[in-house]
Order: C-alpha cells, then structure tokens, then sequence
C-alpha cells in the first residue's frame, strides 16, 4: 500500500502532518526522515494527524518518539492527532497517552 | 477404411530389413553430401541445404526406429465386474450433435457406466437434454470464477473429481462409440501398471479423396502402433479408457511437485531479500540472522524431504521470532528517548519508562513489527499449500500445454505407467469439412506440441526410458520441419534465376547415391503403411511449411496461445490469405522454370542436367504445394450427409 506523508500549515505557526497508510518497519524509516526535515527547516509545533493511518507497530511508535524529542529539543511539540483504532490501543497499552497529547482532531486550533 | 495387410513375423522382417537399408542408403548419401560435394562457391545456399538433407535423414531414422515393433493387439477378456464413467466433453457444439454421442455411450454394451456430458458452455438446454436422456451434467462450479479455465483439460478435471467410476472413457462431442468400445479395451486393464488405452479417431465426414488432409489413420494405425511397441502411444484425448487410479496419482504426484518447486522458489526468494535486510543497531542485525538461519533451516528441511506444510511453518516462525526482535530493538529506542524526556524533567516519561522497560515482552508482541511479514506475504502464501491461484488443487490431465492429452501420456509414461494402442476402430466422428477449420486444427496440434517441448523437454524428462524418449521427441521434431521445408521448396527458384545449385555438380555420383536413398526411403513409408493412402499427408507434410514455421515461432516468442476450440460445423470461407505462401511459391517455380528454359533454349545456359533436375524438383514441389490450393476452392458433393456406420 503506498505511504503517505503531506504536510500544510495551521494557525499559530504550527503545522499538520497528514499520515497515509501503515506505520510500521516498512515506512517508519521514511516518516522519521520526514519529520526530522520538517524540524530541521523549522517546522517544530506539529499535528500529526493519524486518521489515515489504520496500524501502527513498534517502530511506527519508535518514529513518534523521535519525533516528539527532537521537537522538543527544538523548542518545539509533537501532538497526535485523529488516531483510528489500533494505534490508539498500542499507544496506551505502552502507556504513551502519557507522553503524547492525543487530540480528537486535528483541525481546531490548538 | 483402407485394407491393410495382415501382421506377421515375415512382415516384420521385411520392414526391418527396408529400414536398415534406407538408412544404410541415406548416411551414404548425406556423408558424401558433407565430405565431397558441398557447392564451395554458394556456401550461403549449400549449408542450409545440407543442414535441411541432414534433418530429413534424422527424421527417418527416427521413422525407422519407430517401425522397428509393431505389437499386434487383439482384445483380452474384460473383467467381469468394473465402473465405468463416460464423459462426452462439449463447450458449444450444437445439440443434436450432443444427443447422437449421449446416446451411442448409453447404448454400450456394459452394465457399470455412468454417461455425463460435461457442458463446458454451462447451457441451460443441454442440462435438459442431459436430464431427458438420463445422463449425469456436470458443467464448472463457483469455484472456477476468476480462475484460470484450462479448457479441456480443466472441464475434465473438474468432473473427475465429481465422479467415482474406476476407468474412464473419455469422448470428445462429435465422436460415437460403437457398444463394444469397453468390452474390446477394459481387457488390457489386466495389467495392472496400465494407465490407458486409445483407440483410433476415425471420420466417417471425410470428403471423397481426403481434400483436407485429415486422415488420421497412418497416425492411429502404424504410427500409434510403431510407439506402442516402445511403451509409448500417446493418449488423444478421446476414445480412449483412462484408469481413474492413475489419473488421480499423475494429479497428486503433480501438485506435490508444483507445491515443493513452488516452496523452493518462494524460499530462495526470501532468502534473497533477507540477505538484503541491514539492521541499523546489534539487536536488528540479530534479527536479521534469526530470519536468515530460520530460511536456511527451512531449505534444509525440504532438501531433506520434510513434509512441505512442516518446511511453511518454519518460514513463518523464523518471520515471527525475527519480528520480534525487531519490535524489541524498537521498544529498546523508546526506551531511550523516554529516558532522554525524564532526563529533562519529565515526571510523567520516568513512569512511562519503567513501564515499557518492566514488560518489554508483552509489549513487543502487542506492537509486533509486520513489515518481514509484509514483504514475504506474497511468498507465505505460495507456499500456503492452498494452491490458491487454482481453482481445483490436484490436476489430473496436464494443463501445461494447450494440447493436454499429449503432455498427460508423457507425464503417465515418466511415471511408470504403460498405455497400449489398440487400433479397431471404435468410434466415429468428425473431421472439419474446410480447409481454414482444419489449418486451425493444424496449428493448435503443432503449437500444443512444441509447447510440451519447451516446458516439459522428454529428451530431459525423468523417468522415461530412452524409447519413450525418442518417441515423444520425433513427434516434436517432426513439427520442426517447416524451416527445412522452405529450403527445399526455395532450391529450384534459385536454381532457375540464378543458375547456382547446392551441390558441386550433377555428377554420375550425386544420382548414384541420392536415387537409391529416395526410392528406399518412399518404399519404406508405404511398407510400414501396410495400405493405407500416404500420398495426401505427404503433401500436406511438405505444404504446411508456412504452418509449422508460424507454430514454432508463435511459442517461441512467448505469446499466450488460446485453446481454440475446432468447429464441428463446416465455415464457408474461401479466405485466399490462408494459402499465400503457397501461392507465392507456385508462382514463382513456375516463373523461373519458364525463365530458366527459355535461357537454355537461347543459349545463356549449357547446363542441361542440372536443369532437368531442377524442373523435376519444382514440378514436385508444385504439385506438393497445390493441394491446399485445390482444398480451399473445394465443393463437397451435393447432399453430403454422411452418417456413422451401425456396429454388425
């Protein structure tokens, strides 16, 4: 299934990263490049919006950290947003409810 | 039907001793071709010359061989006590056709048979018909939606595995058995290593003088019985007893063999791509190894011979246990990040931390990785073992080729069977009433017949003996000849236009060796024809060289070829593109004989046997050549109604 990363600007210079397909060893990599380009050029308030995403698995998580740290270590935050089923249940069955803000979705701005 | 002369041991003699003298004859012509008389000045033309002498020469020894035993088959007792099923197998041939053949088969002369028609068209009125005269109708389930069909072939595994009888008797829509058709065959079923026996396709349709060429009977008379001798007759694809038990053996042994081919590909396919894999930390390049070692354990288990499903399950833990130490190296990198978040003062990523350090395990399995999964999907369920891309797992009849019945005989040979021809006719049928329907027929026989070739070579086949061997191959090679044909029907035009001929010279020498080698070897066919006609096939041998030529190539180039099914009712079409290249090279003999003669009897030219030689040749070639021209512009008589005869 093709993988999908758009991004587009919301208010308050933050920005929404809308994620297409599954987020698992195949296309964390990817997605992980992604974000880091996007902190690099100064994107660093970001939504990732995760209502096209339908699974997740352990390094889809392991890229969502990454990109929650190298946010924050650049001053910036991470914020999930839209997440389906699945990969609301991995997420908090490894208790990162507690790291992430979860937002119903992502278009109210934050 | 021709009268052919008695067998005998004297008869057998005669046509041993013809044989070893025309082949005596014909490696003396063709060594003296290679080593004294090669036209050094016209290699271009000399070398396809003699290339194409050589493969005739190859193609009568094989003759010869083929001739060398022909047993002599009477009936045995049939068994007192056998089920027979019947299948007339029909796609659209039209019903009162159908109802003539469901008929004859309920009027054989057995007790045990059951008669299906096995309606591949899935016609609504020949379920009735069926119904109506008490036969079974067996036409293609659900099952087959979407999948490939495999024509015949498929029709009639799809009603083998519908059917119990413990013999078959396969009938194709148009062909009426006689009622003794089982009592004469089952007899031979005695033997128990016996597969099949075929009878001859006889056409009680055939035109007054054979326009067509359809006359099958040097094939089901001296041919058939010349490979019986070998252990070799080939299995038709009707009129022919099957026995249920090997069928379904050849079917199973089949779908093991495509199962444990398919494993291996899928297997080193995986092993490929995992070689690939680059983990980017110790515990995914660990992971890695675990995948690898599991692929190298699976294709060592199935060198070993390790029931196929037993080879699946260890692929698949191997992909399970690598996954996981995936998602362990994964949680490992949470792990850190999150230590990174305390380190800065996160209350909350601390709790987390030892949260995910804690259970590490169920958390891995929970959050399992899917990607090796992924990627080897495709090849997991290759080797699913649930020949998913099939509609029937097991395939008793090859569907390799789109000529099923030949590759099944080889495969039942390689297999150990034996098969016999017996050669009474015991069914009669149709032949195609036009010369287009009977080139298409024509084409799908030679093109099923090279396709066998190139995918189930029986010069590398395991399990045939070297009799077999050579049998399946003559048939092949005898396909071949369109491209040595073209030579010898381009000679003599060159010959009149230019002047240049294959050989040194004319000489005392050239007739001395190649006259006795020809006559011999036409003798030789007519003795071992034991009276029937052969004059037609040969001229249909050598006309359908634009035929063959279009057979071989069109499997060569890969194309999908279509099982065309052979119209049983006359096309009136007098398409002239059928025939071109025969016209083409008529026209041209014709025109440089002129050319030539007119040269000589101007004095341009002294070679005067060199000439004559020549005309002799073109005027063979054309006389060869213009029976399909003659075939397209046929009329059958007038009421040409033919009827099969009715049993004594």
């Amino acid at each position: 299934m093709d993988f999908v990363v758009q991004e587009k600007p919301r208010a308050n210079g933050s920005w929404s990263v809308m994620v297409t397909g599954r987020l698992n060893g195949a296309t964390a990599p990817e997605f992980k490049k992604h974000l880091v380009s996007m902190v690099d050029e100064g994107k660093k308030k970001l939504v990732i919006d995760m209502s096209g995403v339908a699974f997740v698995d352990s390094s889809g998580l392991s890229a969502l950290i990454s990109g929650l740290k190298i946010a924050r270590e650049a001053g910036g935050w991470l914020k999930l947003a839209s997440l389906q089923e699945q990969p609301l249940s991995v997420i908090k069955l490894m208790w990162l409810d507690r790291i992430f803000e979860i937002m119903p979705t992502s278009e109210p701005d934050a | 039907m021709a009268k052919r002369y008695e067998h005998s041991k004297t008869y057998q003699l005669i046509v041993r001793i013809i044989g070893i003298l025309t082949i005596a004859f014909g490696l003396n012509y063709i060594v003296w071709r290679y080593a004294h008389s090669l036209n050094t000045r016209a290699l271009w033309f000399a070398i396809p010359m003699v290339i194409a002498e050589t493969y005739g020469i190859i193609d009568m020894l094989l003759f010869v061989l083929m001739s060398w035993r022909q047993p002599e088959r009477k009936p045995l007792p049939a068994p007192d006590k056998a089920t027979v099923d019947i299948f007339i197998t029909t796609y659209n041939e039209p019903e009162a056709l159908i109802e003539k053949t469901a008929r004859a088969a309920l009027n054989i002369d057995w007790p045990d048979k059951e008669v299906y028609i096995l309606d591949d068209g899935n016609r609504e009125s020949m379920r009735k018909l069926a119904t109506n005269l008490g036969c079974g109708y067996i036409s293609r389930g659900r099952e087959w939606d979407g999948k490939p069909r495999h024509a015949k072939a498929g029709n009639i595994n799809n009603a083998l595995l519908q059917t119990s009888g413990e013999f078959i008797l396969i009938l194709d829509a148009d062909q009426i058995p006689m009622p003794s058709i089982l009592k004469k065959t089952l007899g031979f079923f005695a033997d128990p290593k016996l597969a099949f026996v075929q009878t001859p396709q006889y056409f009680y349709n055939l035109p007054p003088g054979d326009p067509f060429g359809n006359e099958a009977s040097l094939f089901y008379g001296p041919i058939q019985e010349g490979k019986d001798g070998w252990n070799a007759s080939y299995f038709c694809g009707s009129n022919a007893v099957l026995r249920r038990e090997a069928l379904m053996q050849l079917g199973i042994r089949e779908y093991v063999q495509t199962m444990e081919a398919r494993e291996r590909d899928a297997l080193k396919l995986l092993a490929g791509k995992a070689k690939k894999l680059v983990g980017h930390d110790p515990q995914s390049n660990a992971a890695m190894r675990q995948l690898q070692s599991g692929i190298e354990e699976a294709q060592h288990a199935l060198d070993n011979h390790a029931p196929l499903s037993q080879v699946s399950d260890l692929v698949q833990q191997a992909v399970s246990k690598a996954e996981l130490l995936l998602s362990k190296s994964d949680l490992a990198d949470i792990a850190d990040a999150l230590k990174g978040l305390a380190l800065q003062g996160d209350a909350e990523a601390s709790g987390v931390y030892d949260h995910v350090v804690g259970s590490t395990d169920s958390l891995a399995q929970a959050t399992t990785r899917e990607d090796i999964s992924n990627f080897s999907k495709e090849m997991l369920e290759r080797i699913n073992l649930a020949r998913s891309d099939e509609a029937v797992p097991v395939q008793a009849l090859a569907t390799l080729s789109i000529t099923e019945d030949m590759a099944t005989a080889m495969r039942l040979h390689a297999s150990g069977w034996n098969s016999v021809f017996y050669p009474e006719v015991l069914a009669y049928g149709l032949a195609p009433e036009d010369l287009g329907t009977a080139l298409k027929q024509r084409l799908r026989w030679a093109q099923g017949t090279i396709q066998v070739f190139v995918r189930d070579n029986p010069l590398t086949k395991k399990g045939l003996t070297p009799a077999q061997r050579l049998m399946y191959f003559s048939t092949i090679y005898s396909y071949l000849s369109g491209f040595f044909n073209i030579v010898l029907l381009l000679a003599p035009i060159i010959y009149f236009f230019t002047g240049i001929a294959p050989v040194a010279s004319w000489s005392w020498d050239f007739f001395a060796r190649f006259i006795p080698f020809f006559v011999l070897n036409k003798f030789f066919f007519r003795i071992v024809a034991r009276g029937i006609p052969v004059w037609r096939g040969e001229q249909y041998n050598l006309a359908m060289f634009s035929l063959d030529i279009r057979a071989v190539l069109s499997v060569l180039s890969g194309r999908k070829l279509s099982f065309i099914v052979t119209p049983k009712e006359r096309q009136d079409s007098k398409d002239f593109r059928l025939v071109w290249p025969q016209v083409l090279i008529i026209g041209l003999t014709v025109v440089g004989a002129i050319y030539a003669v007119a040269n000589y009897l101007l004095g341009n030219s002294a070679e005067l046997v060199g000439l004559l030689v020549n005309l002799f040749w073109g005027a063979y070639n054309v006389v060869m050549l213009s029976v399909v021209v003659r075939a397209l512009y046929y009329q059958l008589p007038k009421d040409w109604n033919p009827e099969p005869p009715v049993e004594s």
